[in-house]
């Protein structure tokens, strides 16, 4: 559905930079390291102009992107058997719910100790954190519809046949939205690995601008992580929206 | 999920024997389970862990309380009428794209690396859901609802403490089921970062001088914080809506 431009809510967004412009102007608000949105803007024209920007947000997306897509792969084939597969779920379920409680980040300082400070840390940060909504969802997509299934059978479909045609388009919606929420979570992580691991990256970028104490700057990188993290989404989005069309809009996910 | 068989523990527990029984004690990667309780007792000793487990928490409840309560402000606010919603949800929408990882360097820049700073950082990301369940909430009640108060002459008050909230309370709940694994961690980032007190700040600074005994200790720990928080919140949940269903 195309929405039409929101002028009004543009308008209310353009108005609150404005009203920060001027309370930060006029000292209203006084915070030491709070920059002026026009200040952040000079902030990120000096990242685009000294190419520090393109390197920083080319890495991670790289650590992201790569750790995602082999989650994608994992994820969606060992959740596909846990799904479909009885006796493996039984017997396996409740130590992924052990450790699925582990929170993702607390894995940080792990993987730091493990791969030391190298791009692998956050590949293998990001892969972890995509993994758990790719797998969890696979798995839930996999294991709805009894009925589905039967009809299949009833059909005299073979085993490959019911699991290519009924089972898989009927778990895609769900394993795309495992696919969205794995993508935003690795981005975050991917940041936090930068952070306190690997000096590389746009995490690496925003510790550093505050450290050298250039709000603008760093103000700027996160604008530019976030536009970034709403393209992410959106491509996934694009993409698998001409993919699986009819399997979304059946899901209402289109 | 409810209903997960014990008997799904097995894989998870063979590992955990195998890596004690056939691990390096002295493995600076991959220490066995047993070495885990050596490395975290000189934080037990010097009275450190309960601090850093009760900052942690702190932090946490009252980050999400905080989350709850703005969150079920705003997303009610914006749920009852659609100009307002049409006027927010561009910013809104903007503020929630930020990653809560990015918040951190930012909000210690400006507000310092204070106890505030990591409520604020918390607050931002655990607001969403609320809000985003709340605003659904809101918006698919039924106008018969909102309509009889007022035609029976209920007073603005009245028609908040009785109409509105029990309507909207598990909305709220769910939203709050999905903010609290959450809230607790984006609570273990903002200490893993910065080094601001509590458990986060223990593993930060356990993994820098590479005591891995005790990182796998810590970590083990704030799972359990984890798991804990998961099940008082799922219950909370459960019982609360059922206690509703019965009255709608």
């Amino acid at each position: 559905m195309a929405e039409r431009v929101n002028v009004l809510g543009a308008a209310v967004f353009v108005f609150g930079l404005g009203l920060w412009e001027l309370l930060v102007r006029t000292g209203l608000l006084t915070f030491t390291y709070l920059p002026p949105p026009s200040e952040v803007a000079v902030g990120l024209g000096e990242l685009l102009g000294n190419g520090e920007l393109g390197t920083a947000l080319g890495h991670t997306l790289f650590a992201a992107l790569t750790g995602w897509a082999v989650a994608g792969l994992v994820g969606v084939a060992a959740g596909s058997v846990l799904g479909l597969v009885r006796p493996v779920w039984t017997y396996s379920m409740a130590s992924l719910e052990a450790l699925r409680a582990l929170p993702i980040v607390a894995f940080v300082p792990v993987a730091v100790l493990l791969f030391g400070f190298s791009v692998q840390t956050e590949i293998m940060v990001a892969f972890y954190a995509a993994l758990w909504p790719i797998l969890l969802n696979t798995i839930n997509g996999m294991r709805t519809e009894g009925r589905l299934v039967e009809t299949g059978r009833v059909l005299k479909l073979s085993r490959a046949a019911v699991l290519w045609k009924i089972q898989l388009p009927a778990a895609t919606a769900t394993i795309v939205v495992g696919l969205r929420l794995g993508l935003s979570t690795s981005l975050v992580l991917t940041l936090v690995a930068e952070m306190v691991g690997n000096p590389a990256g746009l995490g690496f970028l925003l510790v550093t601008k505050g450290q050298a104490l250039q709000p603008g700057q760093m103000f700027a990188a996160v604008f530019v992580i976030g536009v970034t993290g709403i393209i992410l989404n959106g491509l996934v989005m694009g993409a698998a929206r001409l993919a699986f069309r009819g399997q979304l809009a059946s899901a209402g996910e289109a | 999920m409810r209903g997960t068989p014990v008997r799904g523990l097995i894989p998870l527990v063979v590992l955990l024997v195998l890596w004690e029984v056939l691990g390096d004690p002295a493995s600076p990667y991959f220490p066995p389970p047993s070495t885990w309780v050596d490395g975290v007792s000189p934080l037990v000793e010097s009275d450190r862990l309960l601090p850093a487990i009760g900052d942690t928490s702190l932090t946490f409840v009252l980050g999400l309380f905080i989350a709850t309560v703005l969150g079920s402000l705003v997303g009610t606010l914006v749920g009852a009428s659609r100009p307002v919603d049409r006027a927010l949800s561009p910013s809104l929408e903007f503020l929630r794209a930020l990653p809560a990882a990015s918040l951190v360097p930012v909000a210690a820049l400006v507000l310092g690396y204070t106890a505030q700073m990591k409520l604020v950082v918390v607050v931002l990301p655990a607001m969403w859901p609320i809000l985003l369940t709340c605003r659904s909430a809101r918006r698919s009640l039924s106008p018969v609802l909102l309509d009889t108060p007022r035609t029976l002459g209920l007073s603005g008050w009245d028609r908040m403490t009785k109409v509105l909230t029990p309507a909207l309370l598990p909305a709220v709940l769910l939203g709050v089921r999905v903010a609290a694994p959450l809230a607790l961690i984006i609570t273990l980032l903002v200490e893993i970062v910065t080094r601001v007190n509590g458990l986060g700040a223990a593993l930060g600074a356990a993994q820098s001088s590479f005591l891995s005994a005790q990182v796998y200790g810590l970590l083990t720990i704030a799972g359990v914080l984890g798991f804990v928080v998961n099940w008082v919140v799922t219950r909370a949940e459960t019982a609360v809506s059922r206690r509703m269903r019965g009255t709608t």
